[in-house]
């Protein structure tokens, strides 16, 4: 049974948050963390998240051990209702007065009341979705029930770096859709709008959950991916050919020929080559050249790095993959199995010239180079400015937002951190050109990264072209978000450059703290953080008007009516009871 | 509750001895002082108001210029030596007020006045009894003026033991164990107190004992 009013403030601070003493008619088993209270001293509403609750039992358990069941049972009861003190801890999160809504910066009188918030007041507090620019993006956690959606302003989101973070099955990825799935929504319907903004998204899609299915913990499908919700809106390149065939999806392979050692680097570095061969690279790659150039029957300088793969080991697997029907490796028929083994030995000799330390260098790293073989890796021509052509779909006029489906290497690493490299590397270069350099800010190009920790942290992000578009690309509407289940492990600057923070459940310390980066007095929020279910979520910064704990509307009940809305239709029906 | 049934037929157990704030001296007769225990309830009749007061010591006092010498023997030997022993020495109880009854015999539970010394006192009736723990409903609110007391292992033990079958009469076992907890929530006796008292009481009244 849940009363109205649930308790009297007994005792505040600012710094620790309220102490609410509950009222002895209130089953504390209805008051969860994260939940929202108001606190009502007459002059203002204070409204608040409860951020703990507890109780001490005043009585001596070894009492208990005298009793026989029966009393025991009676005696527990009898204490839990009449004497124990149970208590709640509330964090103000705006307060509401005469002269309007406001972060709160006193603390109620004592004896205040602690009542359950109408919806009427959170309204108040967080304002109402209007399909334009407000969207409903979950409902509050409160105590009981109250139609309510809390609104999410995809104008202020996208206009600064925002962060989705959750431990793994959290729901990141049902919200990621949802949000690019709104910001879709708001490309169409908000054009006249003031301050309207158009955003294009680059998605590394590593489960293809936005390109093709958004699927459960069982892999069952659940809904389909944003991609099927705006296909007009989207590119969609892969790495895997099958995926590209059967789903009609641009090929994007690891375009190697022609490619620079610098960019080479983020091919080879997953793939956990030494640091010595790293150093070497460039020197590898002058002596390769010329030699690809002048005594290889290539003929041309492009194909370097199929010197720094070919052992007489992987000859065959070498030749296969170039006769492949359809394949993107090489051209086919290019050259010999023969001519292939000669090769590698008059390119060890050629090595051979850098020094014997260079040489063991190069062979001992060889094995692990092999692995490029078994990764989308392309030496044709034609795929040597596909990760700039990404680009372009980004920034010109008439392009559209990327996704990037890993097809069948959703849980190959190396694949991934070497294409969003390259792609981010891309980006960069593009962004840098003359062109770019009076760009106003009219378009947004949203880079939703998951995994974001393997190139945004610590003593990573410095280096990768995403820790440079972070910290330099703003200017040029350029908004990266992180998605990522080890926040601990972002760089420091790269969290406090996160505006709108999105938390689903985090478990280690550690990451709930840098979750909690943003956010006033971070300390009270962490249990609510711990406590958090599958599909809620704390959401605080930029794009809420106060921190909100809330589950997350769910994607998959909405997807169908999104797609109606995408089409010209209403809007969903599933919030014809939530007041808009 | 009827006063004056003990007024005309019952033998009286002591009299009114000494008044220490709301507690009395009862100097008991010799003959009853066997009847008489910790944890009994004891009438003292007034001449407009009687008390009800509950026996919270047991007592003994040796009369003037006379010392104790050991003896050595059965008690019936001590008698044939000084066949007024009984008269030597005064058996005694302190017993603290906890409601008085009017001469309309209504009780209220509480203080209100004092009895005068000499006012004879007798042991009162399992029924009388029952009307006290019945007081408002079922209650235990003779233990506001018994504060003193609760927190006494041995006197709690034996006014449940003395009053066991009262008790029991009152109703179900559990109902009554809770009016109990709420006069000690209401008294505000520490934890520790209160698992002593409630354990107590099961044993020795909702239990099987």
């Amino acid at each position: 049974m849940v009363a109205e009013e649930l308790g009297v403030v007994v005792e505040a601070s600012y710094e620790g948050g309220f102490g609410i003493v509950v009222g002895s008619n209130v089953d504390i088993e209805d008051i969860p963390i994260g939940s929202y209270i108001l606190v009502s001293s007459g002059r203002y509403d204070y409204l608040c998240l409860v951020a703990d609750v507890g109780y001490k039992m005043p009585i001596d358990e070894s009492l208990f051990r005298y009793l026989s069941g029966e009393y025991s049972d009676m005696v527990r009861r009898y204490i839990s209702r009449r004497i124990v003190n149970y208590f709640v801890r509330a964090i103000p999160v705006g307060r509401a007065g005469p002269e309007g809504v406001d972060k709160s910066d006193t603390i109620p009188s004592y004896g205040s009341k602690a009542l359950i918030p109408s919806q009427e007041l959170l309204s108040r507090f967080y304002g109402r979705f209007d399909w334009r620019v407000n969207y409903p993006l979950g409902e509050p956690k409160v105590i009981g029930k109250v139609e309510y959606s809390i609104p999410i302003n995809i104008r202020r989101m996208i206009d600064l770096n925002f962060g989705i973070f959750g431990k793994s099955g959290s729901g990141k990825t049902f919200l990621g859709n949802l949000i690019v799935a709104y910001t879709m929504l708001y490309n169409k319907l908000a054009r006249d709008s003031d301050d309207y903004i158009e955003a294009r998204f680059l998605i590394f899609d590593m489960h293809n959950e936005y390109s093709l299915d958004v699927l459960d913990d069982a892999r069952r499908r659940v809904a389909g991916g944003v991609y099927k919700l705006f296909p007009d809106d989207f590119v969609v390149y892969t790495p895997d050919s099958r995926f590209a065939s059967e789903f009609r999806m641009n090929l994007l392979p690891i375009p190697l020929y022609d490619i620079s050692s610098s960019l080479l680097v983020y091919v080879l570095e997953p793939l956990g080559v030494t640091r010595a061969f790293l150093d070497n690279l460039s020197g590898f790659e002058n002596k390769l050249r010329k030699f690809f150039r002048e005594k290889s029957p290539f003929g041309d300088a492009g194909y370097w790095v199929l010197g720094l793969i070919l052992s007489k080991n992987n000859i065959k697997k070498f030749v296969e993959l170039g006769m492949e029907g359809g394949s993107h490796f090489i051209e086919k028929n290019y050259i010999s199995q023969r001519e292939l083994g000669n090769l590698v030995d008059a390119i060890e000799q050629d090595i051979a010239d850098m020094g014997q330390g260079a040489l063991q260098t190069f062979k001992a790293n060889r094995r692990r180079l092999s692995r490029l073989l078994d990764m989308p890796v392309s030496f044709k021509r034609i795929y040597k400015g596909v990760m700039d052509t990404v680009a372009e779909n980004l920034v010109s006029r008439d392009g559209r937002s990327v996704i990037i489906s890993m097809g069948g290497y959703e849980k190959n690493l190396p694949v991934y951190m070497a294409i969003a490299n390259l792609i981010g590397e891309a980006l960069w270069s593009r962004l840098n050109q003359p062109d770019m350099e009076e760009v106003e800010e009219t378009n947004k190009i949203i880079i939703m990264l998951e995994e974001a920790h393997k190139f945004l942290g610590r003593g990573v992000s410095e280096y990768s072209p995403f820790g440079r578009i972070a910290r330099e690309m703003r200017k040029k509407g350029v908004v990266v978000a992180p998605i990522d289940q080890k926040p601990y492990e972002l760089d420091p600057d790269v969290l406090s450059m996160i505006w709108t923070y999105i938390v689903f459940a985090l478990t280690d310390d550690r990451d709930i703290d840098a979750s909690l980066t943003g956010i006033d007095r971070p300390s009270l929020y962490r249990n609510i953080v711990a406590s958090l279910r599958r599909g809620e979520a704390l959401v605080y910064g930029y794009g809420v008007s106060f921190p909100v704990v809330l589950k997350v509307h769910d994607y998959s009940r909405m997807y169908r009516e999104l797609g109606d809305m995408a089409r010209g239709g209403g809007e969903p029906s599933i919030f014809d009871d939530v007041p808009g | 509750m009827n006063i004056s049934k003990y007024r005309t037929g019952r033998k009286a157990v002591g009299e009114v001895a000494n008044i220490l704030g709301n507690n009395v001296s009862v100097y008991l007769y010799p003959e009853a002082y066997e009847d008489v225990s910790m944890g009994d309830f004891l009438l003292i009749t007034g001449r407009k108001t009687s008390f009800v007061s509950v026996v919270v010591k047991n007592l003994h006092r040796v009369r003037r210029e006379r010392s104790f010498s050991l003896m050595g023997m059965d008690y019936e030997d001590i008698k044939e030596i000084y066949p007024d022993i009984d008269r030597l020495y005064i058996y005694a109880v302190e017993a603290a007020i906890i409601g008085t009854v009017d001469l309309s015999g209504k009780l209220s539970i509480g203080l209100g006045g004092a009895p005068r010394i000499h006012d004879m006192v007798f042991k009162m009736d399992e029924e009388d009894i029952l009307e006290v723990f019945r007081y408002r409903d079922i209650s235990f609110d003779l233990l506001k003026y018994l504060e003193g007391y609760v927190d006494d292992d041995v006197w709690v033990r034996e006014f449940f033991r003395r009053n066991r079958e009262v008790l029991r009469s009152l109703g179900d076992g559990g109902d009554i164990l809770e009016k109990l907890m709420d006069t000690l929530v209401w008294l505000g006796v520490p934890p520790a107190t209160f698992g002593k008292i409630v354990s107590i009481f099961i044993d020795e009244v909702s239990g099987g004992g």
